[in-house]
């Protein structure tokens, strides 16, 4: 699915309060009514503070798009930079999908500002057409005499906050045409002096990943894995473990990948698990060695092509290089590396007082763990809920929808009562064996 | 053990097992989480925090080595003189990108400066050489320590 923004409504309308005056494209295009639930996830909020936040659909992993999409909002409501704040969207690949993915909610492949370059712009361009329309209301001149700058609605000889309009603007209809704002109009789209809006809790020590997460009352869960991928967990010796201060139990994977460790903080879980004999089944477990696999690769490139061949264009470069006055010859061969985030993989699972699941992560492609834990939990997709926090980096290792850590995480909760949060962390030592 | 720890100023009665990496006692007990975990062994600088002034690993930093010790984090920064201007010159120039590593590149930003004010690009590749961004915005770090030793000079 694409989008086409001329054929998408706009939504608005006031939260419970009557106070908060929230735009975005509903789902099916149509503009909403006031009271329409579609409302509830909004490109962007305004408070009756007339405080601005940009809702940002794709996660944060340094590439920027915390930064990108409040300043579409921003260029479009005439707000300066240090006007706007930013929040992570929930998982709802119905709203917040990324729009060249699909129904697919996720961040990848350089797409984020592309996918919603026109859509932020057009929800802040509503916002500032809804804001503008209740000043001329309330001040009985026309909208288009009526400027929104820096925060302030000014013309036709009146100068008031857009804080004074945002309880009327949230009863008006979102306006059915758009004027986003010209290419001369443009302030802060392209200007080098724009800085990043996250650079000062990156810098004090504020900043919350994933990692930083520390719930009430959560166990750290660590994982013990085979030295051999795929080879299964048949039992465990955590006699020496019990001697660790803060252990709590271990208990083997209900799909036998690994053993988990249950601790009351990160260092027990690392001292227990180090402490933990596992014995496993390799007898269907990866047995070959790195040699093994570059010689298995190095025959697969001299080999005949049997897969997705064209002849005719294998024809033409054999002739291209046999007719070339100098051939340039060189072998490069990379072994499996793993991705290495700074942020080793982490993740926190919850269960709320109403049942609902909530996963804690600094989540590239929510989609995919929402549809996972919504599978493994027997819930419906609405009682499953993603926090998406900051992520110390991907390099593709979380863009993952098939949700391998997230899984994880799920599973070493399913063993448990459920009573408490489960911090899921990963060791480097992890990343760099099993990543 | 119980020890006593003095960290940004203030002295916190922590109790933990000898052996435990001061990286754990300052997140998970104390849950100051601005000094990160990244590798448990030293190689990536993550955790970097002051030990009586100097940049020191934390993650292979002993609970019991620290009783006596003055412990600072990223969290004081902002009120050491020279900290302040290196997260001003970090925001000038927009240096992080995912800023997991930023906490302990800061540190160590802050330690090289104490010891030298002035350093040549050489001099800062030699003392930051342990402090590992995986995003490699290791060219802002350095232009972010000359900015923030102007700042300083001025």
């Amino acid at each position: 699915m694409t989008v086409s923004p001329t054929r998408r409504g706009f939504l608005k309308g006031a939260a419970a309060a009557g106070a908060i005056l929230v735009v975005g494209l509903r789902p099916d295009g149509a503009v909403a009514a006031a009271g329409d639930p579609a409302m509830i996830n909004p490109f962007v909020k305004i408070g009756p503070d007339g405080a601005v936040t940009a809702i940002v659909k794709h996660f944060e992993k340094g590439q920027g798009p915390a930064t990108g999409l409040s300043t579409l909002i921003a260029e479009e409501m005439g707000l300066r930079m240090d006007q706007i704040s930013y929040e992570f969207a929930p998982s709802d690949p119905a709203v917040y999908n990324n729009t060249l993915f699909g129904p697919f909610q996720g961040t990848g492949g350089s797409t984020a500002m592309a996918n919603s370059y026109l859509q932020y712009r057009q929800a802040g361009a509503a916002a500032r057409e809804m804001l503008l329309q209740a000043a001329a209301q309330e001040w009985g001149v026309a909208a288009t005499d009526l400027r929104l700058v820096e925060g302030m609605i000014e013309g036709a000889g009146q100068s008031a906050p857009l804080a004074d309009f945002v309880a009327t603007a949230a009863t008006l209809d979102a306006p059915a045409e758009l004027r986003l704002k010209d290419v001369s109009e443009l302030r802060l789209i392209g200007n080098p002096d724009v800085r990043r809006l996250d650079s000062a809790i990156k810098g004090d020590g504020t900043a919350m990943f994933a990692m930083d997460l520390h719930l009430p009352n959560q166990m750290v869960a660590m994982i013990a894995r085979p030295e051999q991928q795929r080879a299964t967990a048949l039992s465990f010796d955590d006699s020496a473990a019990r001697d660790v201060t803060g252990y709590i139990r271990a208990a083997i994977l209900p799909n036998q990948a690994g053993v988990v460790v249950y601790a009351e903080h990160t260092w027990a879980a690392m001292q227990a698990r180090d402490a933990l004999v596992v014995e496993w089944d390799t007898s269907a477990a990866e047995a070959r060695s790195s040699d093994q696999i570059e010689a298995e690769i190095r025959a697969a490139l001299e080999a005949e092509p049997t897969y997705n061949v064209n002849a005719a264009d294998i024809a033409a470069t054999r002739a291209a290089i046999d007719g070339a006055a100098t051939v340039v010859e060189e072998t490069f061969y990379f072994p499996l590396l793993a991705h290495a985030p700074m942020e080793p993989l982490n993740c926190t699972i919850e269960q709320t007082a109403e049942g609902d699941i909530v996963l804690h992560d600094g989540a590239q492609m929510p989609t995919g763990p929402h549809m996972a834990l919504a599978e493994i939990f027997q819930l419906p997709m609405e009682k499953v809920r993603i926090n998406t926090m900051l992520a110390g980096g991907s390099f593709g290792r979380r863009a993952t929808p098939t949700a391998d850590y997230q899984v994880e995480a799920a599973l070493a909760f399913i063993l448990t009562d459920r009573s408490r949060p489960v911090h899921l962390v990963w060791s480097r030592e992890d990343d760099l064996r099993s990543g | 053990m119980a020890i006593s720890l003095k960290l940004n100023g203030k002295t916190h009665e922590v109790t933990a097992d000898p052996g435990t990496p001061l990286l754990w006692v300052i997140r998970d007990e104390l849950k100051m989480t601005g000094t990160k975990f990244g590798c448990g062994v030293a190689s990536c600088g993550a955790c970097t925090v002051h030990m009586n002034g100097a940049p020191v690993r934390s993650c292979q930093t002993y609970i019991e080595d620290v009783e006596g010790a003055e412990i600072t984090t990223i969290e004081a920064m902002a009120e050491d003189k020279i900290g302040a201007a290196v997260q001003q010159a970090w925001i000038e120039l927009d240096v992080v990108q995912c800023g997991y590593c930023q906490s302990g590149q800061i540190m160590s930003a802050v330690g090289l400066l104490s010891e030298n004010p002035t350093p040549s690009a050489q001099e800062i590749d030699d003392y930051m050489w342990g402090n590992a961004c995986r995003c490699a915005t290791y060219q802002r770090i350095r232009a972010g320590i000359q900015r923030a030793a102007e700042i300083l000079e001025a």
